[in-house]
């Protein structure tokens, strides 16, 4: 059947028909919408696997790691900084021989400089470890690749995870027609896996990972004796899954384009392929004797495949959407080198550092690059072994301050949040009442990415990698302590994601350090950022992308982590919830809990109309509506002492809020009556609490 | 062909002092808040609850940015004189 659909929702089709059983899953763009297709297979009874909604990429790695040592086929999914997040559980998958797990890393730039597209850092990182590392050039190419995956990983003779790279934006997103194979024809060509060793009670037995270092080291070369022994398999893989389904790549590791006759040879890896497939035709109908080699595999790396056509090439242009900083080379460009090195006659080889960041890099490009690779062979070499292209010319200029009339506002206008974001309002209030004296610290997500803490800010702050905010705030923290500049206020904002699930271990630990910071949390009840992901904080039966209402299961279906509650039983001085519907109560809260010395938490409801799925001019009115219903209630915790800061006079039906929202159209007349008793007794028990401080 | 050329200014580690890389988010707009000025009654509640910051106060009345207003409705929906009403930016109101 062919259709025309997303590079994610192809991967994510791939994916469903090799009947994985576990699918470990977390936001990150521009992986996302894979992971969410994935859930909407799921409650809708399309695939019958286990999905896990996972706290971070760390856990999300164990999870997945833990799965496929029980022998079920695994599935899991990130790029960026989540790649690095999970990178422990990454090294360890090779080593524990797991093949039925693959990881797709749809790819974006690592670390800083950070940025949402294309871009092959991420994956690269792990090019030491033995995962059999496939990219793919295309939509229908990365459906087929990830049904070869798992053939290829679970080969008796390999026992080796596969990672499945796909661009960024350019697959993930656009869209492009596909071939969908039957799922008949998949069983045939993919059956159930069957483990060597596996975690099962009736036959007790557990991997050996630490020995003597004799041994170990052992192990290790049967991990890279495995993976050169794959390249065998992964061309057997390939030939056999075209002539199940008619399509081939290459020779599953490379893949030739019009390399006859060719004097030089462009090297690509992934999606830019396809412009550099266009700028070969170009040149040759000038004439021009160039022909193209993908790398589809990059571990294991094809060396005998380069060596052979070596033999009948002059030059290479190898390009790398990677950059080794300080290197003799780029990454693509080192292997090939290396594979080259020994022979007696040797093309020349240039490394180009190109597409980086998302910088596109068009057909054009790379003409250009060939035509420059076609001189240096007139010339004899290249005058250069590695170059960036585009070239790039910095001009430093000096760091300036801050004009004084800037000092003027906190937070300028600008940002690019949603129409009726509650995070920039919250930001916003939150700044004023601290005043000048304060560093921000804003982990990743609406906050960060929406520009509201780098670019609209009037004063002085830091970007926190996701699960470390309420670390990177203690370290400013103790930065100025030991610099004397005792007075400035530190401030952590962080989504209720970033704080409550993957910053979890951060918070709670500068909570019980007791560290001297105010940490608040802009509670939009999800992942709002990624594209409205359940995160621990989704109430419970709400919709999100993650939570889809499907044929078999609608929304949520565990309740909310109490935040607040957690953070009181670490006993810090100043706990509070607060709304933005209640300026002047949380302007209150944040002047209170700035005069106290110790670690304080705030916990602000902040209106999400895009994610909660209801019109813009309604932020504000939902938000009341959420305090008015007992949903929402005010609160604070000075020493372990509960206040009720606001009592409505009467409490509304909680249908009126649920109602207000999208993302609870579908929950039945039984479920708000659970939701009524529950809400009821949460104020009991609130006042309870209350009281108790009393007496 | 041309080699292409990427040219920026940065300064030493990428410190910087100034913030600001708005963007001039009124282009956002399809329903603009208008003011009553008649029934404003500059209780300053608009600019309080204004998601963007896009509203000032001046002597005692709203004043709308429309440079940055992103057009979400929340001072109109907010206001409780009904001292301003959001028109569409297609074609009058």
């Amino acid at each position: 059947m062919r259709e025309a659909m997303t590079g994610n929702k192809a991967f994510a089709h791939g994916v469903r028909l090799s009947r994985v059983k576990v699918i470990a899953s977390y936001p990150i763009t521009p992986q996302t919408t894979l992971v969410e297709y994935l859930a909407n297979f799921v409650n809708d009874g399309m695939l019958d696997a286990e999905y896990i909604r996972s706290e971070g990429e760390h856990g999300m790695m164990a999870q997945a790691i833990g799965a496929a040592q029980t022998g079920a086929r695994t599935f899991t999914s990130t790029c960026s900084a989540g790649f690095a997040y999970g990178f422990q559980g990454i090294v360890s998958a090779p080593g524990l021989r797991l093949g039925n797990l693959m990881l797709a890393n749809i790819n974006r730039p690592l670390g800083v400089p950070g940025g949402l597209q294309a871009d092959h850092s991420d994956g690269l990182t792990a090019r030491d470890w033995g995962w059999i590392y496939l990219y793919a050039e295309h939509h229908q190419e990365i459906l087929d690749t990830a049904i070869q995956a798992y053939r290829i990983g679970e080969d008796h003779r390999v026992m080796l995870p596969t990672m499945v790279g796909g661009e960024g934006y350019y697959i993930s997103y656009t869209t492009d027609i596909v071939d969908l194979p039957e799922q008949e024809q998949v069983d045939e060509f993919l059956p159930p896996f069957e483990p060597i060793g596996a975690l099962d009670a009736r036959n007790p037995m557990s991997p050996q990972i630490y020995d003597t270092p004799e041994t170990m080291m052992a192990v290790k070369y049967s991990i890279h004796e495995a993976s050169i022994r794959s390249k065998k398999i992964i061309k057997e893989v390939n030939k056999e899954y075209g002539e199940k389904f008619g399509r081939t790549y290459g020779n599953g590791l490379i893949e030739e384009y019009r390399m006859d006759g060719a004097d030089l040879a462009l090297v690509t890896m992934g999606s830019f392929t396809g412009n550099a497939r266009k700028a070969v035709d170009d040149l040759r109908k000038d004439g021009k004797k160039v022909g193209l080699i993908k790398i589809r595999s990059f571990r294991p790396f094809p060396t005998e495949d380069f060596q052979k056509l070596a033999e009948d090439i002059q030059a290479i242009v190898a390009v790398s959407r990677h950059d080794s900083a300080g290197g003799a080379g780029a990454p693509v460009g080192y292997d090939i080198k290396s594979a080259l090195y020994n022979m007696k006659e040797r093309p020349i080889i240039q490394d180009v550092v190109s597409g980086i960041c998302g910088v596109e890099i068009s057909s054009n490009d790379f003409t250009f690059l060939a035509e420059k690779g076609l001189q240096a062979l007139k010339n004899h070499g290249f005058k250069e072994d590695l170059i960036w292209y585009p070239k790039i010319e910095i001009t430093e200029i000096p760091v300036e301050p801050m004009p004084e009339e800037m000092k003027q506002h906190y937070v300028f206008p600008g940002t690019g949040a949603c129409q009726g974001c509650g995070m920039t309002l919250v930001w916003r209030t939150i700044m004023e009442t601290a005043g000048r004296d304060t560093i921000y610290v804003n982990t990743s997500g609406c906050g960060g990415w929406s520009g509201a803490h780098t670019m609209s800010v009037g004063i002085g702050g830091a970007a926190s990698n996701l699960p470390a905010g309420a670390a990177t705030a203690s370290g400013i923290k103790r930065g100025l302590t030991a610099l004397g500049k005792t007075s400035t206020n530190v401030i952590l904002g962080s989504g209720d994601g970033s704080f409550g699930d993957m910053g979890f271990m951060s918070a709670s630990g500068a909570a019980e350090r007791n560290e001297d910071i105010l940490m608040f949390v802009y509670d939009n009840q999800a992942y709002m950022n990624t594209g409205m992901q359940r995160s621990g904080a989704t109430p419970y039966l709400a919709w999100t992308t993650t939570t889809p209402i499907g044929l078999k299961v609608k929304g949520k279906q565990a309740g909310t982590k109490p935040l607040a509650e957690i953070m009181v039983a670490h006993k810090i001085p100043y706990v509070a919830t607060a709304s933005a519907a209640y300026i002047p109560d949380l302007k209150r809260k944040i002047r209170k809990a700035l005069s106290i010395k110790g670690c304080k938490f705030i916990q602000v409801y902040s209106p999400c109309p895009t994610g909660h799925r209801y019109s813009p001019e309604k932020a504000i009115e939902v938000s009341r509506l959420a305090v008015e219903t007992g949903m929402w209630p005010l609160f604070e915790v000075e020493n372990g002492a509960y206040k009720v800061t606001y009592k409505p006079r009467e409490m509304k039906p909680v249908k009126e809020y649920l109602m207000s929202q999208g993302r609870f159209r579908h929950i039945t007349e039984e479920q708000i009556d659970f939701l009524q008793s529950f809400t009821d007794e949460s104020i009991q028990h609130l006042e309870l609490l209350e009281k108790s401080n009393k007496k | 062909m041309k080699e292409k050329v990427i040219k920026v200014e940065i300064t030493p580690g990428c410190w910087s002092g100034i913030p600001s890389k708005v963007q001039i988010t009124g282009s956002w707009r399809t329903l603009r808040p208008v003011v009553d000025v008649a029934k404003c009654t500059g209780c300053g509640l608009c600019n309080s609850f204004c998601p963007e910051a896009s509203i000032d106060m001046v002597e005692r009345k709203a004043v709308i940015n429309y440079d940055y207003c992103k057009g979400c409705g929340v001072c109109a929906n907010e206001c409780p004189s009904k001292a301003i009403e959001m028109v569409s930016e297609v074609g009058g109101s």
